[in-house]
């Protein structure tokens, strides 16, 4: 049988993102795949140089569209480390909540992205509409929708609206009532069962070989590898939650994990609000005006957990106004470039798309 | 500053002086430490970092000091059960910028090599696919995150550059008033 060269995206309904892999197919098994990137690159390592600190701040949101508020998060800590500043109690908790509320985009992203690999379109349209009441609430707290550009150096932008603490744990109980029917709909339905189970299996070696991170990791080695459990920022170290893990990593696993950290990130939540202390949201990192800050000589690595695993920038500062370099890590760089090339191949064709979204790639951050 | 993984650093201090005498501290924090190595040294630390368990290569950055005429290369290694990360930053020569690969401690560093290598045209030897382009195609200019490549200057040339007229308003000279 002669081998045939498909591209699999940048135009495609299975695909996260502009970019490509260029699959050879023999029948309908894939003897060879390798990402091609390029067509999402935007040079933001190179922009963010020419950018004040602040001035930033509209730019890195856009490194990853599904879940923005990670790169936030690590710039503001990178330069909070970088400037030696102790940020106010209250800014940590907001920023949890905040994080755990884009985590749950994030999950609700990817699962619902399940539906075209699987034929399974109700799962996106229910994941959709409650994305959607998500993204009522950050358009409260934040002003925005998609980038929300809330957590800056120093803390949060802004207080919390008033009674938009009973208006997230309201919301937040209703849909805890309604998950056990996205269990029955999602992980209970037959289609998933037989395309999901024992099917594109993550061994535990190739997460080392690789260096996968985040649920993949979790999924394959058995133990609680997160970040904001090895080392805990914000004031995760303050907050009970688990954290699921597994020791065999069949995509039916890396994506009911997924529901299992939506509910845990319902608690952390939950208990953010409790322990959230009044006082001020926000301290400057630097005196004087924010488009003129100046930020000591010193370099830094900054990571979150992400819901696709470590997420992480590397600063630079060499006392300018603007950064000196900022390196992105993706967290779905090591699966996306050398997972995709080792390990796509022998799976069967129809099973690339889910290939791609069980790993937990996502193309912009990447691409960047 | 207060530091809470003292009973991890210390015996890694210790090993790492005893046994590599020109790799320098450079920055200790809290859950982050910065060693100065020399390219004949990085296998080996490397090695020891990986056995020891240092098992994950988060990624590895490049800084281009452009007045001292060096490129900074930093190998950024996680250890998951101890939650300690270190970071390696060596420096090699800007005119002629080579280093060794380390694919062969870690696979993973495939692709970091080659995104660095066409970033900044650093060489990495023993990692022949890291010659080929990734992400940018068929690029034509110096490699473009060096600090000496504008991108003002590339834009303007190599693009047509084209004006437009300020228009406020709907364009066509439609009009909003009601009859």
């Amino acid at each position: 049988m002669s081998e045939v060269k498909l591209f699999f995206g940048p135009q495609h309904p299975g695909m996260h993102g502009n970019a490509s892999v260029h699959l050879y197919v023999e029948g309908d098994l894939v003897k060879k795949a390798r990402l091609v990137p390029g067509m999402l690159h935007r040079g933001f390592e190179k922009s963010m140089e020419n950018h004040t600190w602040m001035g930033n701040l509209a730019l890195i949101p856009r490194v990853c569209v599904a879940e923005p508020d990670i790169n936030e998060m690590v710039f503001a800590q990178g330069l909070e480390t970088i400037a030696e500043v102790e940020i106010p109690e209250r800014a940590h908790y907001i920023r949890m909540v905040i994080m755990e509320m884009t985590r749950i985009l994030a999950h609700m992203m990817s699962l619902g992205a399940l539906a075209s690999p699987t034929g399974l379109y109700t799962a996106n349209q229910w994941m959709q509409a409650d994305r959607n009441n998500i993204q009522d609430l950050f358009e409260a707290i934040t002003g925005h929708r998609i980038y929300h550009m809330y957590i800056v150096p120093g803390g949060v932008r802004k207080e919390l609206p008033q009674g938009i603490e009973t208006r997230i744990l309201d919301f937040f109980t209703e849909f805890e009532r309604r998950m056990p029917e996205y269990h029955a709909l999602i992980f209970e339905n037959p289609t998933i069962q037989a395309r999901l189970k024992d099917n594109i299996m993550l061994p535990e070696f190739v997460v080392w070989e690789l260096g996968v991170t985040g649920i993949g990791m979790r999924s394959a080695v058995g133990k609680p590898y997160d970040v904001r459990k090895v080392t805990p920022y914000a004031r995760y170290d303050k907050v009970d939650f688990e954290v699921p893990v597994a020791t065999y990593s069949d995509a039916y696993t890396r994506s009911v994990m997924k529901y299992y950290e939506i509910k845990e990130s319902i608690r952390i939540i939950r208990q953010a609000f409790d322990m959230m202390p009044q006082g001020k949201v926000n301290v400057k990192i630097a005196p004087g005006n924010a488009l003129k800050w100046t930020l000591p000589k010193g370099q830094t690595y900054s990571a979150v957990e992400s819901a696709r695993g470590e997420f992480g920038y590397y600063i630079v500062s060499d006392g300018k106004t603007q950064p000196y370099r900022i390196a992105v890590r993706g967290a779905s760089f090591p699966q996306g470039f050398l997972g995709v090339e080792r390990y796509m191949p022998g799976v069967r064709l129809d099973d690339a798309p889910l290939w791609y979204d069980t790993m937990g790639i996502c193309t912009p951050e990447i691409d960047r | 500053m207060t530091n809470s993984m003292n009973n991890v650093k210390a015996p890694l201090l210790a090993q790492i002086g005893a046994l590599f005498p020109e790799v320098r501290l450079k920055k200790d924090r809290d859950r982050e430490i910065t060693f100065e190595v020399q390219p004949r040294d990085l296998h080996q630390v490397l090695t020891y970092l990986k056995n020891a368990g240092w098992r994950q290569l988060s990624m590895i950055s490049c800084v281009d000091w452009i007045e001292d005429g060096q490129f900074e290369l930093v190998y950024n290694v996680f250890d998951w059960t101890q939650g300690l990360r270190v970071l390696l930053s060596m420096k090699i020569d800007r005119g002629e910028a080579q280093a060794m690969t380390i694919i062969n401690l870690f696979d993973g560093a495939m692709y970091y090599e080659r995104e660095i290598h066409e970033f900044f045209g650093v060489v990495f030897l023993g990692n022949e696919d890291a010659l080929k382009s990734l992400f940018l195609e068929r690029w034509d200019d110096i490699p473009p995150l060096r600090k000496d490549f504008d991108s003002r200057a590339y834009s303007d040339k190599k693009y047509v550059k084209r004006f437009y007229d300020p228009v406020y308003g709907p364009q066509g000279g439609a009009s909003f008033e009601r009859s």
